[in-house]
Formats: structure tokens, C-alpha cells, sequence
């Protein structure tokens, strides 16, 4: 044996190995057949779901590289056929793995969201750190969409959700593994921005106001490589677009629409045990965020407060907010307790202020705080009264209930949101 | 040949930490629920015993080795006997944790490559590794200690961006059936102890052993319960979906989204120090086969546990849940007998030299 190991012949056995595997690639899928899906739409009509991805072709010029997007669409009873229906149709291998963002059409919350969103839960293909949002409309019109920003809609979109998840804003920031948690915890709350398209050339506006971290406004150009919405993505088109229940998909690029779009995702959409109960305004959406995300630039609007003698729309910087949410059982009612301290700034006000004041060092007089304050408290009532109705708990009550007082929870679980009440205290501190 | 205090330390360390880092915390969670860290805390509590047992049995019989303890206490082929289930045992231990690997890296890292190439090379380290025999082992350890040490901190670090503690609460309030059913399903994960049990009169005396092997078990049995506490801590009530546990924590981080996956560092750190948890078994399986025929055959019975893996990896692929069942039903029951029991029986009636039982 141990000439064998030491003989020649050895030597040719690994090489003739490697000379068998290492010269076809390993039998890799090649990169030219495989669809880099940065974006996933899925839409739902007539029990028949209609998946559009957007896949990334790196296109290299002589002045740059650049990208072009290719949006394919499949049909399918299910999500994983439908996704099927793409690569036999296309002969495309469909990698998902690089897929950051999954937008929901209306139609898919005509039934209990997880139906929908459970193969995502299933599947390793996917991330399940890929971020979650609701269309307003079909969602294919977003994965579509010629965006100004950049080259790739999902680019931008995922910009504007990422930006969230790092600093309270009025963007709601959802992934599926957090929504699914929300789905099979004791609350079943979970939710989700709504986007929305907004036309560059001053269209219908979004709901813009708050401070929220919307791509308002706009006009900028898009850019030599931005439209490129008529060649061809590498990619067949299928089968025409047949319908029926076996399947089609049809293949565009850059969108059907080639008038450039912004994104608006000020708004949220807040699910029940996976019913979409109610949508939150952007002042909803950022009054809401302030308690779980952390503020580094988060402003936020206070209007008609007395400014030095004179009726004003004051906007607030907010920083290192510290929020707490405590359930307790006060003489047999359960009572939660929000506490949220935040330090405050004047960003901008709507009148002229003295030059003393426009300094980072004034302090915020104890006015603008006071109302500040209130302003907060009764906001977060009335999230609390509005949500109760529609049984939506978004502050958790039932989650905290079993986890801090599980000797309570078989007798208040199903009366607990109904019967809760809601103290609030805020303390806002200047800072200079 | 003997092998140091350190290397063997640092051994214990590795293989008891990287072992557990894949499917163990899902397992735990399908029956332990939010009370994973408690499983866990039981299962190190036996193999803290178990710990304490073989370093007694190594002070008790220094300079004797297991093959010599066992024929002055109960003959040469009862010896013989014993040498051969530990062969099974250890055969069978390195089963489960090969699927696993087997599995992540084809299913995580290579989703497009067949799975018999992205596997198949394990087995000639494999080979390599039970042909040279402990003495590369210690030496591996020593070279590997650094890629786990930074491959777990690093991992653990990215983790704890995500973490929520209130997703461990109620604390102890899952039900005491269920968490023991847990730690019971977790045992094939555990034992790396008995190893020293086999290092007897082959470790290098040296001062302060016993020490350096309780704070290596100790730092191994810490980090591995803060890996059960974070994904407990980030998957709540869906950590029973979340096989492959430290891979999947680390990404949720928002600089991953930008920078991309530079976590799978410490994902590829792991899975190297985990080739040497994988063959540290079948090196041992090995060695008591030769001490049973001999060391002339060492080639042959490499070659041949080696062959019958890499076999076992394709034939079996898609059947890793059956494979752990079966454990679970059938060999865990034989593997804690082997792994608790023998090393506890031998402390106590085990014979010195040519130590005779007085008669009564």
C-alpha cells in the first residue's frame, strides 16, 4: 500500500481526476443561463398568481458597466409554479438568492397574506432577510417602473426600506422572517409599506407630508442608461402570454411604461393574523416608527405651536430616542405603559425666527416641548383606539401578556386588546 | 506518541463547539421552544460529568492505555469486544454530523453544482487523517483554533445585531417533558468529553491538565449555549424552520445588505474547523480497530471507512431525516450507554496493572 502511495501511478489517477472535473466548470449552471432576480413581484388574479421578476443584465460599454433590467412575468396556481413557468418557458435558471425585495399586489391580500408569503417561509432559494412590501395596485407596474435614481427599480427601493430599518422614519421596515414572526406570534400582528408610484414630472403627489423619507418631488434627468426599455433582455418571450392555468410568461425590459417613476413608501399597511385590517397615514407611520427604531436624523412635524408670540408650523429633529413598552396588571386590567424619551432640536419653522435662535446651540423653548409632548401622548391614543377597533395589536399586548405574565394569559388572551388601557409618557429634553 | 496538554485542550474546544452550530439549535427549539439554552445547559451538565469521569480515569491509570485497562479488568477479548462497539459507536457518531455538512454546503454554498463533487474530497482528508492518526490531530488543533475562535466571535458578533431577548420569555415555562425530549433528541450532537477517555496514557504528562481541559470545555459549553440563546433570541416562534442555525443568524444586518454576504467568512472559518470535528471520530474508529488487528491494517480500515462514507454521503443524500429518527429511536439509547456509562463503570471497577479484587 505505501508504494502504491508513493508510485507514479497515484499521481495520474489525481490527475486524470482533475483533468475530468476541473474542465467542465464543475458542471456549474452557467452564468449566462442563470436569471439574477434583484426583485420579485407578485400579483394575484382569478386564483392564479402572476409572479414578475426583475433580473440584472450586466451590460458593459466602453465608456462604463452598467445594468439593464429585463422584467419576466410566470403564471402559475402556486408561487413555485408560477416561478417554474418562467425558467421552462425562458430556459432560464432562476436564482433568487439575490432577490432583496418581494412586492405584494392588492389582489394578494384579498385572503390571508401567508398563503402567498409561505412559500417565501418554505423555500432557501430566497432570503428570508429580503424586504417585504405591498403595492398599491398591481405589483408588476412597480417591478417594472423606469426609475430616474437608478438603473434597477429594485436598487432604489431598496435604498428607501433600507434606510428605514437604521433611523425611525415614516418608512415602515418589514422582512419576511420579522412579518412571518409577527404572523405566528401571539399578537399576529405584522405590517408593511405601501408603494406607490409618483410620476417625475410632478404627477399626482404622495402623501409627502411628515417628515417622511418619501422620493418626492423630482424632475432629475434619468441619465444615459437609464430608460434602454426597448432591446431585447436576453431572454425569449415565452409563450406568448398564454393564460391558462398551465402557465405563461411574457418578457419585457425596463417596463412597459417607460415614463420614469419615483417611489413612495410613507405609507403602511398593517395586517392582522395575515388580514390587512388597516393602513397607517406617514405621521402614523413615523409617530409608530419612533418606538422601535432609533432616531439619528428623524423629523418630525408639530403644527400651529406658539414660536416667540407667533402662530407656527415647527418641524423636530428628534435623536437617541429610548422607547419602553411594559404591560402590567393594574387591580385585574391590563394596563400598558409607554414610555419614549427623546432628545429634540428645531430643524425648521414656518416663521422667521431671531438670529439667536437659528443657532445649534438654542435650546428648545419649553413651549415647543410641552406641546410637543402632548402631541406625542395623544398620538399614540389614539394609534392605540384606532387599532384596538380594527383588532390590529400593534403595540404587542398579547405577546407581552404571555411572555410577562403567563399565569394571566389562558384567562385575558382573548379579551385583553378589548379591555386594555394605555398610559403614555413622553420626555423630550433639548439638545444642543 | 503522545500529545499535549494544549493540543488536546484546544481540540476539545473545537469539536465541541463547531459541532453544534448547524441544525442542533432547530432541533432543540422543535420540542424546547423558547427554553433552547436550557436543552442545551442539560446536555453540557452530562458532558461536564463525563468530562469529570475520563480526567479521574486518566489521574486513576496514568501511563496505562484504555486497550490495557480493559484487558486487566476483563480479559483481552472482552477488551476486544469493547474496542469493536466503540468502532461502531464512533462510526455512528460521525453519521449524523457528515449528512449535516453534507447537506449545508450543498443546499447553502453550492446550489447549482451536483452534490456528489462539492462533498466527495472530505473523504480523501478523511482518509489522510485516519491514516496519520492522532498525531496530526493535536497538530490540526492547533493550527485551526484560530479560524474558530474568529469564525464564532465574528459570527456571533453579526448575530446579536438582531437579537430580541424578549423572544426567550417565558422563561422556563415550556413544559419540563418537552425541554428533556429536546435535550434527549440533542444527545447525538454531544460526548466530545469521551475522547479523553481514549487519550489514555497518550497524553504528554504535563502539569495542570486537568485545568486546561475544564477551562477548554468550559469556553466551548459558554459560546455554544450564547449561539442556542441568539437564535432563539432572533427566530422565536420560527426557529423550528431554521436548520443551519449560525449561518442564517448572521445576515440580517443592514451593512450585509450593502457590503453583501462578507459573513460567509465566518461561515467558511467554521466549516473548516469542522472538517476536523468530522474526522476526529472516524480517527478514532480507526484506532480501535488497530488496537483490536493490528496497526498493520490502518491503511486498509482508512480506506475502507473512508470508501463506505463517501458511499453512504450519495447512496443516503435525501434521507437525513430517517438517519436522524433512527438515531434518535434506536442508537441514541446504545450510543449514551457507551458514551456515559462504560467510562463511569471503568472509574469504578476498572483494574491497575495486574491489580488483583481481593477475596472475600
Amino acid at each position: 500500500m505505501k508504494k502504491f502511495l508513493k508510485s507514479k501511478l497515484l499521481i495520474l489517477i489525481i490527475l486524470g481526476i482533475f483533468i475530468l472535473d476541473l474542465t467542465n466548470d464543475f458542471s456549474l449552471v452557467d452564468i449566462k443561463e442563470t436569471a439574477l432576480v434583484v426583485a420579485l413581484g407578485v400579483d394575484k388574479q382569478d386564483d392564479e398568481y402572476e409572479v414578475s421578476a426583475q433580473i440584472a443584465v450586466p451590460q458593459a460599454t466602453d465608456q462604463a458597466a452598467s445594468n439593464k433590467s429585463t422584467v419576466i412575468s410566470g403564471k402559475g396556481k402556486t408561487i413555485a409554479l408560477a416561478l417554474k413557468n418562467i425558467g421552462s418557458h425562458t430556459g432560464w435558471y432562476i436564482k433568487l438568492a439575490f432577490c432583496n425585495v418581494i412586492i405584494l399586489g392588492e389582489g394578494i391580500f384579498d385572503d390571508d397574506v401567508m398563503v402567498c408569503l409561505d412559500y417565501f417561509i418554505r423555500t432557501d432559494r430566497i432570503n428570508d432577510s429580503a424586504e417585504l412590501c405591498a403595492a398599491e395596485g398591481s405589483a408588476k407596474e412597480i417591478v417594472s417602473a423606469v426609475n430616474p435614481m437608478d438603473q434597477l427599480s429594485a436598487f432604489s427601493l431598496t435604498k428607501i426600506l433600507e434606510r428605514s430599518a437604521e433611523s425611525a422614519s415614516a418608512v415602515a421596515f418589514m422582512n419576511m422572517k420579522e412579518f412571518a414572526m409577527g404572523y405566528y406570534d401571539k399578537s399576529g400582528f405584522s405590517a408593511m409599506p405601501i408603494i406607490k408610484l409618483i410620476p417625475t414630472d410632478g404627477g399626482e403627489s404622495s402623501t409627502g407630508s411628515g417628515g417622511g423619507d418619501s422620493q418626492s418631488g423630482g424632475g432629475s434627468s434619468s441619465g444615459s442608461g437609464g430608460g434602454n426599455s426597448q432591446s431585447g433582455g436576453g431572454s425569449s418571450s415565452g409563450s406568448g402570454g398564454d393564460s391558462q392555468s398551465g402557465g405563461g410568461s411574457s418578457s419585457e425590459s425596463g417596463g412597459g411604461d417607460s415614463k420614469e417613476k419615483i417611489f413612495d413608501a410613507t405609507t403602511t399597511a398593517l395586517f392582522s393574523n395575515g388580514k390587512r385590517v388597516m393602513d397607517f397615514t406617514s405621521e402614523q407611520t413615523l409617530t409608530y416608527n419612533l418606538l422601535s427604531h432609533k432616531s439619528n436624523e428623524t423629523s418630525f412635524p408639530l403644527k400651529n405651536v406658539d414660536d416667540n408670540g407667533k402662530n407656527a408650523d415647527i418641524v423636530i429633529n428628534i435623536r437617541d430616542n429610548r422607547s419602553k413598552k411594559t404591560l402590567k396588571i393594574e387591580d385585574g386590567v391590563p394596563v400598558l405603559h409607554i414610555k419614549l424619551s427623546i432628545n429634540v432640536r428645531i430643524e425648521d419653522s414656518s416663521v422667521v425666527s431671531d438670529p439667536k435662535e437659528l443657532s445649534t446651540g438654542y435650546a428648545v423653548q419649553n413651549n415647543v416641548i410641552t406641546a410637543l409632548e402632548k402631541d406625542l401622548e395623544k398620538k399614540y391614543k389614539e394609534l392605540f383606539e384606532l387599532t384596538r377597533a380594527a383588532d390590529c395589536d400593534i403595540f404587542e399586548i398579547k405577546n407581552k401578556l404571555y411572555r410577562t405574565h403567563n399565569n394571566y394569559y389562558e384567562g385575558l388572551k382573548d379579551i385583553v386588546l378589548r379591555d386594555a388601557d394605555v398610559k403614555v409618557e413622553i420626555d423630550a429634553k433639548s439638545y444642543k | 506518541m503522545d500529545i499535549s496538554k494544549k493540543q488536546v485542550s484546544l481540540l476539545l474546544f473545537i469539536i465541541t463547539t463547531v459541532s453544534k452550530f448547524l441544525i442542533l439549535p432547530s432541533v432543540y427549539s422543535n420540542y424546547a421552544a423558547q427554553d433552547v439554552w436550557f436543552a442545551g445547559l442539560l446536555n453540557f451538565a452530562l458532558d461536564g460529568a463525563l468530562l469529570a469521569t475520563a480526567l479521574l480515569v486518566l489521574k486513576k491509570f496514568e501511563g496505562r492505555t484504555l486497550y490495557e485497562i480493559f484487558s486487566d479488568t476483563i480479559g483481552k477479548f472482552g477488551a476486544n469486544a469493547v474496542f469493536i462497539l466503540y468502532a461502531a459507536y464512533f462510526l455512528l457518531k460521525a453519521t449524523v454530523p457528515l449528512f449535516e455538512q453534507r447537506n449545508f454546503i450543498e443546499i447553502t454554498l453550492y446550489e447549482t453544482l451536483p452534490s456528489v463533487i462539492t462533498f466527495l474530497p472530505f473523504f480523501f482528508v478523511a482518509f489522510y487523517a485516519c491514516v496519520k492518526g492522532l498525531k496530526v490531530m493535536g497538530r490540526t488543533a492547533e493550527m485551526l483554533i484560530w479560524p474558530s475562535v474568529l469564525g464564532l466571535l465574528l459570527a456571533i458578533g453579526l448575530a446579536f445585531v438582531s437579537v430580541d431577548f424578549n423572544n426567550l420569555q417565558p422563561v422556563l415555562k415550556n413544559p419540563l417533558k418537552q425541554t428533556l425530549t429536546g435535550s434527549y433528541s440533542g444527545l447525538i450532537w454531544y460526548g466530545q468529553p469521551l475522547m479523553l477517555f481514549f487519550l489514555t496514557g497518550k497524553i504528554r504528562k504535563e502539569k495542570h491538565f486537568n485545568a486546561w481541559a475544564t477551562v477548554a470545555f468550559c469556553a466551548a459549553a459558554f459560546l455554544s449555549e450564547v449561539i442556542f440563546v441568539s437564535f432563539t433570541a432572533i427566530y422565536g416562534v420560527l426557529a423550528p424552520r431554521e436548520i443551519y442555525a449560525l449561518p442564517k443568524m448572521t445576515k440580517y444586518g443592514i451593512t450585509l445588505a450593502n457590503i453583501l454576504r462578507f459573513d460567509y467568512i465566518a461561515t467558511l472559518l467554521l466549516l473548516t474547523s469542522s472538517t476536523l470535528s468530522l474526522t476526529v471520530p472516524l480517527i478514532f474508529a480507526v484506532e480501535c480497530l488497530c488496537e483490536v488487528f493490528g496497526e498493520n491494517k490502518r491503511t486498509i480500515f482508512s480506506a475502507a471507512i473512508a470508501v463506505s462514507g463517501a458511499i453512504l454521503t450519495v447512496v443516503m443524500r435525501l434521507r437525513f431525516r430517517e438517519i436522524v429518527m433512527l438515531f434518535e429511536k434506536y442508537f441514541t439509547p446504545i450510543m449514551c450507554v457507551l458514551c456515559y456509562i462504560i467510562p463511569l463503570i471503568t472509574l469504578i471497577f476498572g483494574r491497575k496493572n495486574n491489580e488483583k479484587i481481593l477475596e472475600k
